[in-house]
């Protein structure tokens, strides 16, 4: 499934990455994969969300999400998840 | 020696920053673009080193054309060469994706010193970091634990910096042969930041431990709220609420004070200095210029102490966040509501607001629409206008009608700017596809010596880029006013004093007379009745023509042109007497000037027309071409015709 499918409080793990134009700057920001994160947030009306992991919460579009994919997880505790 | 300030956004870099350089700091730009080159000077042992404070960056990848040229200057062969030394500044609660850009500065040769910031929000959300150890694991690069929020650690960075200061790079390589930029291809960016990763994971094993906290429910109990799809809107709503009647309440004593100081300024050095032209200039030129320009600073100053309030707490990306959806269909980002708030005080530091939006069309999109929101220098022309024409009474028994005029224009003024950024969207090609990826810092009490830093900064630059330009027109338009071909201006003045209205005229009035006559055959006047056939359709006469052509000063000179056009006297009741004379108005078939439909058409023509030389000339510099502000004067002035014109007719 994609990241955007995710709903606030679910968690999740990155599987994939699809080759993007940001797809280096989200390596930058340590998404990448096998990291396990948690949907923290959601804009109304189909706007942005955003994770949280490592202590980070990085909010991105919804379509821009939809070129992660990530499998759903029980929640917690993960090795990165602080 | 060269230091460089480098760091993620959000890990407090400003605020280490700020307690290096405290006021010796100046704002300037990187060669040839507009991103913001801030450097200081660190007072240590009688040297002054220079430091650069670099943008917030996640990677010396670059992520927009301005960002290369950003990075070009600083790791380029052929600029200024690499730094003597960096600073890096990250923040401890997050240390692993702070040190990516860390280990690409080490690789690149760079001494550095690591600070860890931030010490006692890793503490609170249960983390410990041994920094000895970590010392222990980068021999060559002094690590020094700070809080700068609170000054603490400060002495220990200045240490640093001593032991730092003459040494060559002897940092074992995280990637060896590792060249500057080598990597231009996003895939290997891609691949060279998880290699680094899995670095820093070795790097930081057993360094970092951490313990359960409640902080994350609290977290998510605040943002739930401020994001929250009615709350959330709502709470936003309400912010700027408060804002604005703080501005509008606070803001009116201090330029109160600013205008009676430079009247009676005026007046002083009228009566003490010899007459002539000289003084003439100065009173009636340069220091209603000056007057003119300082007038605006309490309303820039309030503003940016609010909004930089928010955005120190962080409050500020929760509102991007939650507005990036409702302002994306117009072609903006987000982030276009920072200028666009802030061009409600003045256009100019919301155009150079626009510097944090990274795609160049959402850029020049928010930048062309950000004159529409209307500026604090409209409010005296609205506020004189509405209560000429607005009778003074109540609707539905709530709400004042003046009040509701005034709300509806600036409401004009919000939804054409939206309207024009939406043709914008179609007619302008995207360059590189828009993408949206922020971080959201958590909610912190602010720093106010970084608040009381934003704030003298902006209104520094209101005084550069504004001040000189406001001056030299006012000097100009005073010329205008004061000269005119002399044998028509003799001749008008002989004439008035034949009038038997001037005989009976009390020596007060008559010379208020001669100088309307003056006014009315100098070469503004003679410019006003020029234009007297264009602006007719509109409702407007050649008087309110010169008023329409002193406003490119600034808008609000509207008032004073009035008042001096209708000669009014120039004293304390200025206002009700200017009030009187207007209303008292009749045009040559003998209605009233000032009608409902004139002065409506007015009022729409000043939220839409582009009369302000000064944000012209700042978007010609943001721009680096004359195209955009000559599309906005045109396009702003055919708008402001027209609408006036339907505002005329239609009413």
């Amino acid at each position: 499934m994609r990241l955007n499918e995710l709903l606030v409080g679910e968690y999740g793990r990155i599987k994939a990455i699809h080759a993007c134009e940001f797809s280096s700057r989200l390596n930058e920001f340590g998404v990448m994969e096998e990291l396990s994160f948690e949907v923290t947030l959601s804009a109304p009306f189909n706007g942005p969300m955003a994770i949280h992991f490592n202590n980070t919460t990085l909010s991105i579009r919804r379509e821009d999400a939809a070129a992660i994919e990530v499998e759903k997880v029980v929640p917690p505790p993960f090795e990165n998840f602080q | 020696m060269r230091i460089a300030l480098f760091g993620n956004p959000n890990t407090g870099k400003s605020t280490v920053f700020n307690l290096l350089t405290g006021l010796r700091q100046k704002v300037g730009n990187f060669p040839g673009i507009t991103v913001e080159k801030r450097t200081g000077t660190l007072p240590l042992d009688g040297e002054s080193p220079e430091i650069l404070d670099v943008p917030g960056i996640y990677s010396i990848y670059p992520n927009s054309k301005e960002e290369e040229i950003v990075q070009q200057v600083i790791f380029g062969s052929e600029a200024e060469g690499l730094p003597d030394l960096g600073i890096v500044v990250v923040d401890s609660t997050n240390l692993e994706r702070n040190l990516l850009l860390f280990t690409q500065l080490s690789d690149l040769k760079i001494p550095l010193i690591l600070v860890v910031n931030m010490m006692d929000l890793a503490s609170r959300k249960g983390i410990k970091i041994d920094i000895e150890g970590l010392q222990k694991r980068l021999p060559n690069t002094p690590v020094v634990s700070m809080n700068a929020r609170v000054a603490l650690g400060k002495d220990r960075l200045l240490d640093a910096v001593r032991t730092q200061r003459e040494k060559r790079s002897t940092n074992e390589p995280f990637i060896p042969d590792f060249t500057v930029l080598k990597n231009h291809e996003i895939e290997a960016q891609g691949l060279e930041a998880k290699e680094r990763f899995r670095l820093i994971k070795n790097l930081l094993h057993g360094i970092i431990t951490s313990s359960e906290t409640t902080e994350s429910s609290d977290r998510n109990r605040w943002d739930r709220w401020l994001t929250h799809p009615v709350a959330g809107y709502g709470i936003f709503a309400l912010i700027l609420m408060v804002i604005f009647q703080l501005v509008f309440l606070l803001a009116s004593y201090p330029m109160d004070w600013i205008e009676h100081g430079f009247a009676i300024l005026s007046q002083f050095v009228s009566t003490h200095l010899p007459s002539g032209v000289f003084n003439a200039l100065l009173c009636q030129g340069v220091i209603p210029g000056i007057s003119g320009v300082l007038v605006f600073i309490p309303q820039i100053a309030i503003l940016f102490i609010m909004l930089s309030f928010l955005e120190e707490s962080g409050y500020l990306a929760r509102a991007v966040f939650l507005m990036d959806r409702l302002v994306r269909p117009f072609g903006l980002n987000g982030r276009s509501v920072v200028p666009l708030l802030s061009s409600l005080a003045c256009a100019i530091p919301g155009v150079l607001a626009t510097r944090g939006i990274a795609n160049r069309k959402e850029r020049f999109i928010t930048l062309f629409v950000a004159p529409l929101m209307s500026c604090s220098a409209r409010i005296p022309v609205f506020t004189l206008l509405i209560s000429l024409v607005i009778p003074a009474k109540r609707i539905g028994g709530i709400f004042q009608l003046q009040g509701l005029v005034l709300f509806g224009l600036y409401a004009l003024g919000i939804l054409s700017a939206l309207a024009v950024a939406w043709v914008l969207n179609l007619l302008m090609k995207n360059e590189a596809r828009s993408y949206y990826l922020m971080e959201i810092p958590t909610l912190k009490p602010p720093v106010l010596r970084n608040i009381y830093l934003t704030v003298l900064e902006k209104i520094k630059v209101f005084i550069v880029e504004a001040g000189g330009i406001i001056v030299a027109i006012s000097v100009l338009l005073w010329i205008l006013a004061s000269y005119g071909p002399t044998a028509t201006k003799e001749k008008a003045q002989k004439q008035v004093k034949q009038t038997e209205a001037y005989s009976r005229a009390t020596p007060n009035e008559r010379e208020q007379m001669e100088n309307s006559v003056a006014l009315e055959n100098s070469y503004i006047g003679i410019l006003g009745k020029t234009i007297e056939p264009v602006i007719e359709p509109l409702g407007y006469d050649w008087k309110i023509g010169i008023a329409l052509i002193t406003s490119f000063a600034a808008r609000e000179v509207f008032v004073g042109s009035l008042s001096t056009i209708y000669a009014a006297q120039s004293d304390q009741e200025e206002h009700t007497k200017l009030m009187q004379r207007l209303k008292n108005e009749k045009k040559a078939d003998g209605t009233p000037q000032f009608t409902l439909r004139a002065g409506v058409s007015l009022m729409v023509f000043y939220v839409y027309a582009m009369q302000c030389i000064s944000t012209l000339a700042v978007v010609k510099k943001e721009t680096q071409s004359w195209f955009w502000p000559i599309v906005q004067a045109i396009v702003f002035g055919l708008m402001a015709y027209l609408m006036a014109f339907l505002a005329f007719n239609v009413l």
